[in-house]
């Protein structure tokens, strides 16, 4: 038993998926029957709330209590942005705009955190706000469907298995490898056990943070364009609802909210635990009060039990 | 309670301890020790680390319970069972802590009276002035001349003005009886360590016993009537002091002298400069000449804080650039070993090998991609070479000993190889074995080719050097070389004079100029300031603002916001955040327009129903050690879902006795703002004038050392929770007016915003520093920004960003204020 | 200190980005008026000139109306970001500029609330203080404004509250749309078509609105009528496109259920019939909402299989509509306190007037004054008040 407790504490990633495994029994009780399609659409569905968990793994990995605040709403200016510019004869250039916008957006929230002192999670909803702003500006003259081309690359899929779901295979190991197999990805880790301690040991931390929120930016755009190619055309308040789920995501994943400590596959589990969460609400066809009311008492549950489960500092 | 009452014989000791047995789990920290301390005694307590010292003394404060053995007090037996912190307290025992516990956020004598009070919630009338009296006296006693002012916040003094007033606090306990000291004298000058002395003297002649922890042992023989040596969880002897000296002391601990260890090494090869300094200065250092060559071992000494350690960041940091700077010059790298070890060395999730290699990554990847087995390897070589005491290199680094950890962190700085290793005190608190260690370590690497930069408190140390440089305030001011090295040559050049320029005096905060200038400074201030920029913006766009009806729209509207992040600010207080409380003001508004409406008796009891989970939640978050900023989320949605399934669709209608409070018709300004300048009061009261609110600060800031004061934690953060609840309550009453009803949607959007008012404030999110008056003026400012938007024909889009710009120019202006401060 | 100075220049790059089009959206058109402000010299205004802002302006109309009251009017929006919001504003911006032209309307102000009761409060109170005569609300909330309207009457302003009411405030004029007669009529259809017998989807709007209350109750009713017709399932929509594909996609994800029929709430159509293609399955009857989207889409798949469906919605026009019967309020006509607003419908006959239509249009008719006079002020104000009004 003894043993069990510490393999699950070092692969903190089995419990979500354990309760993943639940919940998809509980949907197939319910909906009498189950199915790989099932399964795989609701995979697709939690890609998103996967991608922005691993926005807020980066930045909360990086330690000093840190959160990217302003993930949703770079998510709805690029699925903006492509929705106009990745068409036709523009796209590369569109291409290159995302990525700019992403890189100049992570660098203020960088410079912001690193050189005038504000923290994290103040400095990137101050972001946050004024790209709101932007959207809602943007959004008035903007195209707001995406490319046919676009959109069936986006919904591609083998009865099921979309071609998103291949993509966050993909990114989930590539951020793996860079978490925790390279240089970066280890000192990340020592990073987000302290500042002045990595400093101390020679980690420039300072470059390390910048990074970080580029990093979370770039994947917080590649998110929107998918996303807004998936479900057809982008709102103002298009990655808002994700905001939850993508801290939710990382947090029951094993991702230590005080930094230093994360896990890629865990927020995988995490993201498909909520969507499916989520689901099984819906399809119980309860009340909308009953809905939130179970959604938020489930969640502080699993993350009661997540917390006690991982070793804690 | 077990009380059995001894004979008149044994009525003379102070306290007995006896048999103790303290086991944390499998590994003995205390094996059946007996001590006995008799009234007016000074006892010396020495060992190496781990030898139960600090742990014999945490079950006499009863900051853990023995396994066996019971304790007599004063004539009064009591067993592992029955006794406690109360009892402790009781007893007049009082302990002054190697890490410096006091409340940075909080006024001297308010620290004074965390320790001195009593722990019920109000205070007796006057009772500030009385503590302040009472520091000032304490103070004068010990140190006289300490130029302090009890008023004062704690965060401005110096670290050897914090121990002073830490050691006074101890010192002040009621009925002192027993007075503990573990490491008092870590950061006070030796002036300040004599006046300290004398005042031990005069407590010996009260009757008070004293125990003396420290690993300065010329103090310990200088000042104690008896010697307790501990070593292995049990002690090993005990000697009078007038017995015995410096020397002996280490050799029954186990260790021997440097001075026997100065071999005959070869001629070292000095080889090229690898630092050169000329004539650098910067607010702490001034003037500061020195060079450094390959293969020295270069010792830095001289009185506690004269600037070392700052002389050794400003080298590192010089390293870590790119760019050559022009007073100093590096070649080659540096790597830096802290004797820091909680703050500045280790890195607590990870094993001895993670914190071996961290620096050394570039010599274990390919192409950006950490190799497993080089990096095994590596980690195992240096495990081996620094004969660890542990279970393997994957051991935690927390399982191990002080001096353990330091061979981490050493083994961390060489294993990078870089040329130049900096050692900031490495050995202290380590044992004397593991001091052996390290001074062949520094021998070895220096062999070897390397150089060390070493600052040591130990000037028996400085022995191992090439060359020593004595520093007092900030610059140099001697250099001893190879022969000149002794004791007592360092000890007469940390008294020369430094050329330093004369300290300008502080300005100090005086007169009209002064207040404004203090009141910029302060935390509410520029929160006002941007309140008093937008009334003045609004007042000249519209006159009509300035009307009673234009009074009443603008601030009553502003009141939800008002209060939410009033409550919002009592959660910070505990360093935790609420991204419910948006949410949690609409269930209320919905408790109001609905059951409020229907009787006012079901309606309370709603209330009381929510201010009871919502306390609960702190319950869930301190017990589970669980993130709030997590649990909150969660409440949210819990938060929403019980206000639609109370009112499913938006209705209701405001209580009429709430109705006519808001109808009032109030003199000169109309009731609104009149509600607003309550609460800000109301919560100005319970943050600073409210003793309870006081211990609340001090949790918020050191939650460690105000528990050790026999505060509770837990108590305070439920008392935080529900003060936020309160208001969150008036929240959802000040919502449910102006919607003449609620909408159990649409109070989400308050939430972000409360957060932004709370940091416009002054709030900080570390906890413990808060400013009422702040946070009403920002929420106000907010809520009229989309006014000014309206009357300014911007469009309405851009008010996000203008409250987000707005934020980051006053956190900027806030981060320099606090840095030009310091 | 350099780095500080770049922070900051960065930010303020970024802010320079959002205040890009640093202008007023509201009610000055510049380069419209100044050409205006030549003919308005005293003499007779040019009721032709101010009418050719729109096409469906009636120069005749401003003429009877034009007594040179010089009224001031407000208009907060709570939502922009569709092209249902975007149009109506478009209208009553033409409309109200027209009247500008000519005297009617002194100065207007537009301002849009993005969905935030607290903002919405703000800028009402902000007309208030300005002193505008009429004051036009498109609310966040059934109930959260009721405090500012109160305010507004007692300082003698008009409010006249339309599209996404009903309101509970007994202090203001509503052009409500009857979503309970709309909704049902529109399911009604569907069951007559489906003979009765299927399975519903119901798509609904935002939890905890008065709208989607009424709304559900509408379609619910409709339903209770074909004793086999089922309801399997509810999802809420937001009445946007693409949040209803997102959930309808997730509540297919875990259904087995064969769904014969989707009652939307408007707006959420073609999301809908995206929904179910991209899972593969057979799209079923589902109405619209008059988004061309959706009208394009359903013209492609009768062409294609002969699908056929109704659609229906109360169109943009009414935010003229609301102008229209403010002024008449202010002039003192005899304008009742509730209405509603009818819905604009669109069969399979008339399916291919639209061909053409922009996807982002939302296909819509105007009207003109006298329609508002003889079709809307001459409504039962009992028979429409909603029943939340205290």
């Amino acid at each position: 038993m003894g043993k069990g407790l510490k393999l699950t504490a070092k692969h903190t990633w089995i419990w979500p998926f354990a309760g993943c495994v639940v919940l998809s029994v509980a949907i197939a009780l319910i909906s009498g029957g189950f199915s790989g399609r099932t399964i795989f659409l609701n995979v697709t569905l939690a890609s998103f709330s996967f991608l922005l968990g691993l926005c807020e793994m980066l930045v909360i990995t990086s330690g000093d209590g840190a959160i990217d605040l302003c993930a949703p709403y770079v998510v709805t200016l690029c699925a903006y942005i492509s929705a106009n510019w990745l068409r036709d004869d523009k796209a590369v250039l569109g291409i290159f705009i995302i990525i700019g916008v992403c890189v100049l957006i992570g660098a203020v929230n960088g410079l912001i955190n690193i050189y005038l002192k504000v923290h994290a999670m103040i400095g990137t909803l101050a972001v946050g706000y004024i790209i709101y702003s932007i959207v809602l500006v943007y959004s008035k003259s903007a195209n707001v469907k995406p490319s046919k081309t676009l959109m069936k690359f986006a919904q591609t899929n083998w009865d099921g298995f979309s071609l998103i779901t291949v993509l966050c295979v993909i990114l989930l190991v590539i951020m793996a490898v860079v978490m925790y197999k390279t240089k970066f990805g280890k000192r990340l880790h020592a990073v987000g056990q302290g500042h002045h301690i990595a400093e101390l040991a020679g980690i420039p931390v300072k470059k390390m943070l910048m990074l970080v929120f580029i990093f979370s930016a770039l994947i917080a755009g590649v998110t929107g364009v998918l996303l807004g190619a998936y479900v057809n055309g982008s709102f103002q308040t298009l990655g808002d609802s994700y905001q939850m789920p993508a801290i939710a995501a990382a947090l029951v994943g094993g991702t230590l909210v005080s930094g230093g400590r994360s896990s890629v596959l865990g927020t995988f589990g995490g993201a498909i635990l909520l969507t499916l969460l989520s689901s099984m609400i819906n399809i119980m066809g309860v009340a909308a009060g009953w809905q939130k009311l179970v959604e938020g008492v489930v969640i502080i549950l699993i993350l009661v039990a997540a917390d006690s489960r991982s070793s804690r500092a | 309670m077990n009380k059995n009452v001894v004979e008149e014989s044994a009525k003379e000791y102070r306290f007995r301890l006896n048999h103790i047995v303290k086991q944390f789990g499998a590994s003995v920290a205390l094996d059946h020790v007996d001590l006995e301390v008799k009234a007016g005694e000074i006892i010396g307590l020495i060992g190496p680390n781990g030898a139960g010292k600090s742990t014999l003394m945490s079950i006499l404060t009863a900051i853990h319970g023995a396994t066996e053995g019971s304790i007599e007090l004063n004539g009064v037996q009591y067993d592992k069972k029955s006794y406690n912190g109360t009892i402790a307290r009781e007893n007049g025992i009082a302990c002054c802590y190697q890490e410096l516990s006091v409340c940075n956020n909080l006024a001297i004598y308010e620290n004074f009276a965390l320790m001195v009070m009593d722990h019920k919630p109000f205070g007796k009338f006057g009772w500030r002035k009385e503590m302040m009296d009472l520091a000032q006296r304490m103070l004068d006693d010990v140190f006289p001349d300490h130029g302090l002012n009890v008023r004062q916040k704690v965060e401005r003094l110096s670290i050897e003005q914090k121990q002073m007033v830490e050691i006074c606090c101890a010192m002040a306990t009621n009925q002192l009886k027993i007075l503990i000291f573990d490491e008092p004298t870590s950061s006070l000058g030796t002036e300040r360590i004599e006046q300290f002395h004398n005042a031990i003297e005069r407590w010996k002649e009260k009757g008070i016993s004293i125990i003396y922890i420290s690993h300065k042992l010329e103090e310990v023989v200088n000042i104690t009537t008896r010697i307790v040596v501990m070593r292995n969880a049990k002690v090993i002897k005990e000697l009078k002091t007038k017995d015995v000296q410096v020397d002996e002391l280490i050799e029954i601990m186990g260790g021997k002298l440097p001075s026997e260890y100065i071999e005959e090494t070869s001629h070292k090869e000095c080889g090229e400069k690898l630092l050169e300094i000329e004539g650098f200065s910067n607010d702490q250092l001034h003037n500061i000449t020195m060079d450094i060559r390959r293969g020295e071992i270069i010792g830095i000494s001289g009185l506690g804080g004269s600037g070392q350690r700052e002389l050794l960041n400003e080298i590192f940091r010089e390293f870590q650039k790119k760019r050559q700077g022009k007073k100093i010059r590096t070649y080659g790298s540096a790597s830096f070993v802290s004797g820091n070890r909680q703050k500045e060395g280790i890195f607590k999730l990870w094993s001895i090998a993670d914190n071996i290699v961290i620096s050394s990554l570039d010599l274990i990847a390919d192409f950006k991609l950490i190799r497993k087995e080089k990096e095994e390897a590596l980690a195992q070589a240096w495990y081996d070479k620094l004969k660890f005491r542990a279970q393997g290199k994957e051991d935690n680094i927390l399982n191990l000993s002080g001096g353990n950890q330091q061979k981490a962190i050493i083994g961390r700085g060489i294993a990078s190889e870089a040329d130049l290793v900096i050692f900031d005190d490495p050995t202290r608190g380590v044992d004397a074995g593991t001091k052996k260690d390290i001074y062949g370590i520094i021998r070895e690497i220096a062999a070897e080719g390397k150089s060390v930069i070493w600052y040591s408190t130990e000037d028996n140390e400085m022995l191992e050097c090439d060359r020593v440089y004595v520093m007092r305030d900030g610059t140099i001011v001697d250099e001893l070389k190879k022969e000149q090295i002794s004791v007592d040559a360092l000890v007469a050049s940390s008294f020369k004079t430094a050329d330093v320029p004369a300290v300008k005096k502080q300005k100090g905060d005086s007169g009209v100029l002064g207040t404004a200038a203090s009141l910029l400074k302060s935390g509410s201030g520029i929160s006002i300031i941007v309140f008093l920029l937008i009334w003045i913006i609004l007042s000249i766009l519209n006159k009509n603002v300035n009307t009673r009806a234009g009074l009443v729209m603008m601030i009553g509207s502003s009141l939800p916001l008002v209060f939410v992040s009033l409550g919002q600010m009592f959660m910070l207080v505990v360093s935790d955040i609420n991204l419910g409380v948006g949410n949690a003001m609409g269930l209320v508004s919905v408790i109001a327009a609905t059951f409020m409406v229907q009787s006012f008796g079901l309606g309370l009891l709603a209330m009381l129903g929510f201010l009871a989970v919502y306390s609960l939640t702190a319950v869930l978050i301190h017990k589970r050690n669980m993130p709030s900023i997590v649990v909150s989320l969660g409440m949210s949605s819990v938060w929403l879902g019980a206000a639609l399934l109370i009112q499913e669709t938006p209705g209701g209608s405001c209580p009429e006795w709430l109705l006519k409070i808001f109808y009032l018709k109030t003199p000169v300004f109309p009731v609104q703002v009149y509600i607003c300048v309550l609460a800000a009061a109301l919560a100005y009261w319970l943050v600073f004038r409210f003793k309870y609110g006081m211990v609340i600060r001090g949790i918020g800031d050191n939650p460690g050392s105000v528990t050790k004061r026999g505060w509770s934690y837990f108590l305070a953060r439920v008392m935080a929770y529900v003060l936020s609840g309160i208001f969150i309550l008036l929240a959802g009453l000040a919502f449910v007016y102006q919607g003449r009803g609620s909408d159990a949607t649409s109070a989400a959007s308050y939430q972000m915003q409360s957060i932004a008012v709370v940091l416009l404030g002054g709030c900080a999110f570390s906890g413990g520093i808060v400013e009422p008056v702040g946070v009403v003026a920002g929420a106000v400012s907010i809520s009229l920004i989309s006014s000014i938007l309206t009357m300014l024909q911007i469009h309405s889009d851009y008010r996000t960003a203008i409250i987000g710009i707005i934020l980051i120019v006053v956190l900027f202006y806030r981060a320099m204020m606090k840095r030009r401060s310091a | 200190m350099k780095k500080r100075i770049l922070a900051v220049i960065m930010v303020a790059v970024l802010a320079m980005g959002a205040l890009a089009a640093c202008g007023s959206d509201g009610g000055t058109d510049e380069a419209k008026d100044s050409g205006q402000e030549a003919e308005e010299s005293g003499g007779a205004d040019d009721y032709e000139a101010a009418a050719s802002r729109a096409d469906w302006i009636v120069a005749e109309d401003l003429k009877a109306l034009d007594k040179d009251q010089g009224y001031k009017v407000g208009f907060t929006d709570n939502f922009d970001g569709n092209t249902l919001h975007q149009q109506q504003e478009r209208y009553f911006q033409d409309l109200c500029n027209s009247m500008k032209d000519v005297g009617i309307v002194s100065d207007f102000t537009l301002v849009v609330a993005n969905n935030d009761v607290a903002t919405q409060v703000q800028q009402i109170e902000t007309f208030i203080m300005d002193g505008c005569d009429l004051i036009i609300v498109d609310p966040c909330s059934s109930s959260g404004l009721d405090g500012a309207i109160e305010e507004a009457k007692a300082a003698g302003a008009t409010v006249v509250v339309f599209n996404d009411g009903p309101v509970s405030s007994p202090d203001c004029y509503q052009l409500n749309v009857d979503c309970v007669a709309n909704f049902g009529s529109l399911t009604e259809w569907c069951c007559e078509k489906l003979g009765g017998k299927g399975n519903v989807l119901i798509c609904r709007g935002i939890a905890g609105q008065s709208y989607d209350a009424l709304a559900y109750q509408g379609i619910t009713e409709a339903i209770a009528k074909y004793p086999d017709m089922k309801i399997v399932g509810e999802v809420y929509g937001e009445y946007d496109s693409t949040t209803a594909q997102t959930e309808i996609s997730s509540f297919l994800a875990g259904t087995k259920e064969k769904i014969d029929l989707v009652c939307g709430e408007s707006g959420d159509a073609y999301g809908a019939a995206m929904a179910f293609q991209a899972a593969g399955l057979e799209i079923p009857l589902i109405y619209g909402g008059n988004r061309g989207e959706f009208l394009n889409w359903w013209m492609e798949a009768n062409k294609e299989n002969g699908y056929e469906t109704i659609s229906g919605v109360a169109t943009p026009w009414f935010s003229a509509a609301a102008l229209f019967l403010g002024i008449d309020i202010l002039d003192g006509e005899d304008v009742p306190q509730y209405m509603y607003y009818p819905m604009d419908l669109i069969t399979q006959e008339d399916l291919f007037d639209f061909e053409g239509i922009d996807d982002s249009e939302v296909a819509t008719s105007t009207y003109d004054l006298s329609w508002v006079r003889s079709e809307l002020e001459t409504q039962d104000e009992e028979a429409c008040r909603p029943e939340m009004v205290k």
